[in-house]
């Protein structure tokens, strides 16, 4: 083997030792940057997740008993509510309002904690923004006009969500068992948030708009549909800015539970609940 | 001294509906003390790893599972040339799930790995086995195939459908790896070192690539044709992250770092022997997925 030779298999053996070191151990790991680039001619995909949990652990319906800060022990045997007008908004500043977004989220229900938005345009995302409860216009509209998950027929998604066309929609729904609930009124309390304002009689409005921060940007792209995963406090119906008792709340025999606009909005649920929300983090999940 | 250690490592995981936590994944390939006798040899092996994935420290809403991987291994070494040692492994993976009361099973041929090593430094002065003096250094590469299937439904809830998961990778990646041995009568040291640059496969899957590699000292006692090789060590892993299309895949690669201890004994011409790696610093699947102790049995014939 002649020297220039031995040069050249040494270096080779030096390149392939070197970019095999490179390509092991360089220490940030990215996607590649074709799969980064933002197609303006083609929308993709982003879902949100609703996880509803009770203070730090998950929400077991009927099964697991919490506490509320009066120390006073609960069960969740239902809990629902409605997310509407979903407006996305980007690192730049601009938003997109997704068009026609009505949703209906149950704990007992997997497939309805998974809203997926389709049609998004391609972009950074850093905050999200919708409204907890069914928009006043939409709450109005005819009722032809409300379906799928606004459906308030017998046989409705929305049928156990829904008051009357003057009450309208129950936005958020909790109920469960508490032994803080006198056995005359069997032991169950129920927390029914609703009110748009109303149709033929004014009521209270109790809708509110949740905006969330995401803590790293959603990247909507061709080959990159994005996972924002929102956690769901339901213990903050009773422990948010206001504090509830059930003992105090249930101590008048003649009290059955929230069930109309005003009583809501007297107990402070609205805002309660507007606050139930949060981002936990985000997947930038490959399609 | 005749031994063979011949890992082909799976590490693994587990998806949830939203998002497809996985370990280090795929065949990560693991050569221990080898041999240095100049002889073909045939063998099987059985080895079992385990693994808990703590999806609900991500996810609040999903259950953890457990995972458990087996395989038995056919492997065959032998020498076309005095040099040349081509190296041959191919496994039959039995994967399994737990995950609350529900179990999912899947088992099938895996990948197998075909290894070229050339033997750079070949000393050696060798009267019986308690007086030896020899060093070797065997540096080689090759491919690890795409033989096992790799296919899975993510809708059909029976399924895994997470990649790694199933019995192959579908893609083939190139191999390079490193072989030295020294030994001085009963006492001896093997240092390996292992590389795996993975390939794409056709669901644009592109498992990260990997290193391993192990520091084992061991020491051999004999009995007229009856020897036995205590030996202990250090083994490390470090894959990098998973892509799927050019995006990659946070809860994905990470390291481990093992204490291993293993027993051979020998006679005639068969070899048996067990090998336990006891993880003591890992990070797998960003902290998602935690490795149990690996154990592996075996037992090959030489010619
Ligand atoms: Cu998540």
């Amino acid at each position: 083997m002649n020297a220039i030779q031995h040069i050249r298999q040494r270096s080779f053996g030096w390149f392939l030792a070197l970019s095999l070191v490179v390509s092991l151990v360089a220490c940030t790991e990215q996607s590649d940057p074709g799969a980064l680039v933002i197609d303006p001619k083609t929308n993709g995909e982003l879902t949100l997740e609703f996880d509803n949990v009770v203070g730090g652990t998950n929400l077991a319906l009927g099964k697991a008993t919490y506490k509320n800060s009066f120390g006073e022990a609960f069960t969740v045997d239902a809990f629902n509510y409605f997310v509407s007008n979903v407006v996305l908004k980007k690192a730049d500043g601009t938003t997109y309002n997704v068009p026609n977004s009505y949703y209906l989220v149950r704990e007992s229900l997997a497939s309805s904690q998974l809203v997926k938005l389709t049609d998004i345009p391609q972009g950074d995302y850093t905050g999200v923004s919708f409204v907890l409860g069914v928009d006043s216009t939409k709450s109005a509209s005819p009722v032809t006009e409300r379906i799928g998950a606004l459906d308030p027929g017998t046989y409705g998604q929305a049928v156990d969500m829904y008051w009357s066309w003057n009450s309208g929609y129950i936005f958020v729904r909790l109920e469960g068992t508490s032994t803080a609930v006198p056995a005359d009124r069997n032991g169950y309390y129920e927390l029914h948030t609703g009110g748009f304002g109303g149709m033929t009689g004014k009521t209270v409005n109790n809708l509110r708009v949740v905006s969330l921060t995401t803590p790293t940007p959603a990247t909507v792209r061709t080959r990159i549909a994005p996972t924002i995963h929102l956690l769901v406090d339901a213990g903050k119906v009773m422990d948010g800015s206001t504090k509830i008792s059930l003992t105090s709340l249930y101590k008048d025999r003649t009290f059955n539970g929230i069930h109309s606009p005003e009583a809501a909005a007297k107990l402070g649920l609205p805002d309660n609940q507007q606050g139930m929300f949060m981002v936990d983090h985000v997947h930038n999940d490959p399609k | 001294m005749k031994r063979l250690l011949f890992f082909a490592l799976l590490l693994l995981s587990i998806p949830g509906w939203a998002c497809d936590v996985c370990g280090c994944s795929g065949t990560n390939f693991y050569l221990g003390v080898l041999p240095q006798f100049q002889k073909h040899f045939v063998g099987f092996r059985y080895r079992t790893q385990r693994y808990d994935t703590f999806m609900s420290r991500h996810h609040i809403d999903q259950a953890d599972s457990r995972e458990s991987f087996q395989a038995i291994d056919l492997w065959v070494r032998f020498y076309p040339l005095r040099r040349v040692q081509v190296l041959a492994i191919a496994p039959y993976q039995f994967h399994q799930q737990t995950q609350g009361n529900v179990v999912r099973r899947l088992q099938g041929l895996g990948d197998a790995t075909v290894l070229v090593n050339y033997k750079l430094i070949d000393r050696s002065r060798i009267r019986d086995s308690a007086h030896v003096v020899k060093h070797a250094l065997l540096v080689g590469g090759g491919a690890k195939l795409a033989t096992g299937a790799h296919r899975y439904s993510e809708t059909d809830l029976s399924d895994v459908a997470n990649p790694n998961f199933q019995p192959g990778t579908g893609a083939t990646d190139l191999v390079l790896n490193g072989i030295y041995t020294l030994r001085v009568n009963r006492w001896g040291m093997n240092v390996d070192a292992n590389a795996r640059i993975t390939g794409t496969n056709a669901e644009g899957y592109h498992f990260g690539n990997r290193v391993n590699g192990s520091l084992i000292g061991f020491y051999v006692k004999q009995w007229g044709a009856t020897a036995v090789m205590p030996s202990v060590g250090l083994y490390a892993e470090y894959a990098r992250k998973d892509h799927k299309y050019g995006v990659l895949i946070q809860e994905t690669g990470g390291y481990l770092a093992a204490a291993t201890l293993g027993l051979d004994a020998y006679r005639g011409n068969w070899v048996v022997g067990v090998n336990a790696q006891l993880p003591v610093q890992q990070r797998i699947s960003d902290g998602l997925v935690q490795a149990h102790s690996r154990l592996a049995i075996h037992l090959s014939r030489m010619f």
